[in-house]
């Protein structure tokens, strides 16, 4: 945590001689009716996979989803720096900040261009999320692997990108050395897949499922080890073909590594992902599966893979956008702990309608359902399999 | 007393003759709107129509050209126009009229340049002396995209929103049009028309196969 606040301050440093006019920044209010599911979200301690549920069946409830800010800064034309902060009270600290960064990019009139980024910034894996606060751009909800690379990834450390620019082809090489992320992969065993538009702040933790015992969190964002972690990947893009990413990544915790709050989940996954256009329709496909596990002891070793894929169809009319997308997820454990173990699959549907009247204005309509099965509801006194519905309505104001 | 036609009046005869067949611009000015479309029939904006006379018709002198020289703007982080189309050795000047800075460069073969522009300024004409499609970019925004499209042929003119551009004062003869747009397939052959102009005005309408708008891919800031 004391490295993210000498990082903070160095930013804060780097951004004060800029010249007031190389600054843009673009803010989001998100106010949300939200019909939640009857489950407890497991935001809130429970096993429920959406961010709203309280447990109690309220039928209605009304909440402010992201008060956000995107503040980036052009220091010299080849040197940017970015920033995302988010408002919510229901974060550790009401202020949290999702990244922040120090991008160099000189610009190239060949074929070739380079570019390092330093900081704190989301791993290159979401094809979904590029609107101000990490917000989707298709839906309110993103698909359960970029709800888990909101909830747990962070990359804080450096990156570099290798472009090749041909007349029609396009490569990207990317590769990256990072750490203080060693309690990534906790939550997707603890409680699995989920469907949760609420990336977590850098200064945040995560509850984690505790039945009948006081709060407990998870801690993503610690070094428990001198091990790095990295990820290499690359992108294939051409018009007629849209872009192809594949990436390898691995946050190199040692899994025999704690401290008194986390152990060192090493988690590693394969990405492939695939956005394209097909006349008037956008595709977004991707498919992720990845293992975590720690080793307290030599004779406890514990170890959870997990996949999921999506497929997403949107399509922009006029004012109006209206998307869908089919979620599939699972997860499976080995372990030397008792049943019931960090077992589950399911499955999910999603569908979103927005209409933007104006451009600083927004209402979107969202229902998602899951149906799934996780052995470990039975520590509540559930039935492994559930499904749930959470229907939304969205009121987004931006400048 | 019978005026005999001197030899150089008949020459000059002969000469005037030749020219009426041949046509001359002041002479026999056609007026040529050409309708593009995608496959569907939808409009296409933002075609390139480029029309190149086949021997024998005559061409314009080079300064007389509509297309020596165009402006792209640079407004909300957006190139306006995306598109513009000039004559080998024509220039494009670029202007800023955004609050913060913009580094427009090319790294296209027929033209490789950069620049940086502060908020409001208007650059010196950037030339381009070798035909072919340009992408303009902007190394701080990468979602800005404009093309330049630089073309031999001594008419052409970018579609309007609804498809349609109009080619005005146009001698008569045989002409080949060609037409481009930033979306066609990639590696696909230009797509051209054989068009007669009389002293009437002539329309044309081609129907293009291009690739779909594409959306900003992850992000960029
Ligand atoms: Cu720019």
């Amino acid at each position: 945590m004391r490295r993210i606040f000498i990082l903070l301050a160095v930013l804060c440093a780097a951004v004060r001689p800029v010249a007031a006019q190389d600054i843009t920044i673009n803010g989001l209010a998100d106010f949300r009716l939200i019909a939640p599911p009857s489950d407890t979200s497991h935001l809130e301690g429970g096993y429920g996979k959406f961010r709203w549920g309280d447990g109690r069946g309220s039928p209605v409830i009304p909440d402010l989803a992201a008060l956000a800010l995107r503040v980036a800064a052009t220091v010299t034309p080849d040197l940017r720096i970015v920033a995302q902060f988010r408002y919510d009270p229901k974060q550790k600290t009401a202020l949290d900040m999702l990244e922040a960064y120090v991008r160099y990019r000189p610009v190239s009139t060949s074929n070739w261009r380079w570019s390092v980024r330093g900081g704190a910034f989301f791993p290159p894996v979401s094809l979904e999320n590029s609107g101000v606060g990490w917000t989707p751009e298709w839906t309110l909800t993103p698909s359960a692997i970029n709800s888990w690379v909101g909830e747990e990834l962070r990359v804080i450390g450096a990156e570099g990108t290798l472009e090749w620019r041909g007349e029609v082809d396009r490569f990207e090489f990317v590769a990256a050395a990072f750490g203080v992320n060693d309690g990534a992969g906790e939550s997707i065993d603890d409680y699995g897949w989920t469907l949760n538009d609420r990336a977590i702040g850098l200064f945040d933790h995560i509850r984690t499922p505790n039945p009948g015992g006081p709060p407990t969190y998870n801690y993503q964002f610690r070094q428990l080890d001198h091990a790095v972690g990295w990820y290499a990947g690359v992108n294939w893009e051409r018009p007629d073909l849209g872009r192809i990413s594949f990436l390898r990544y691995d946050n190199g915790a040692d899994p025999s590594a704690h401290d008194d709050y986390e152990f060192g989940w090493r988690t590693s996954f394969w990405s492939l992902g695939w956005s394209t256009e097909i006349g008037p329709v956008t595709i977004l496909a991707q498919g992720l599966t990845g293992t975590t596990s720690i080793a307290p002891s030599p004779s406890f070793v514990s170890r959870t893979d997990f996949w999921s894929y999506f497929v997403l169809a949107g399509i922009e009319r006029g004012t109006w956008r209206f998307a869908v997308r089919f979620d599939q997820f699972a997860t499976s454990e080995t372990s030397p702990s008792p049943p019931p173990r960090s077992d589950e699959h399911g499955i999910a549907g999603t569908a979103a309608a927005t209409w933007s009247p104006l451009k600083w204005l927004s209402l979107t309509g969202e229902v998602a359902a899951i149906d799934s099965a996780r052995s470990q509801r039975a520590l509540i006194g559930k039935a492994p399999h559930t499904t749930a519905v959470q229907a939304q309505l969205a009121l987004r104001l931006r400048f | 007393m019978n005026r005999i036609p001197t030899p150089s009046l008949i020459a000059y005869l002969i000469g005037v003759a030749i020219l009426s067949c041949l046509g001359t611009p002041a002479a026999f000015a056609a007026t040529v709107t050409a309708t593009i479309t995608d496959d569907a029939g939808r409009p296409l904006a933002d075609a390139v129509v480029m029309l190149a006379p086949e021997p024998g018709t005559p061409m314009p002198a080079p300064e007389r050209s509509r297309i020596a020289t165009a402006t792209i703007d640079q407004t909300d982080e957006v190139f306006v126009p995306p598109v513009v189309v000039i004559r080998s050795g024509g220039t494009v000047v670029f202007r800023n009229s955004d609050g913060i800075r913009h580094h427009v460069y090319s790294f296209a073969p027929v033209r490789r340049f950069e620049m940086v522009q502060a908020p409001g300024e208007t650059s010196e004409p950037v030339r381009f002396d070798k035909p072919g499609a340009v992408a303009i970019g902007c190394n701080i925004h990468d979602h800005m995209i404009a093309h330049v499209f630089v073309t031999d042929a001594p008419w052409a003119i970018v579609t309007d929103a609804q498809g349609r551009a109009i080619l005005p004062e146009l001698p008569a003869g045989q002409f080949v049009a060609t037409v481009w747009h930033a979306r066609l397939r990639p590696r696909s052959e230009p797509v051209t028309r054989q068009i007669a102009l009389t002293a009437a005005n002539a329309s044309l309408a081609v129907s293009l196969s291009v690739l779909p708008p594409r959306r900003p891919r992850g992000h960029d800031y």
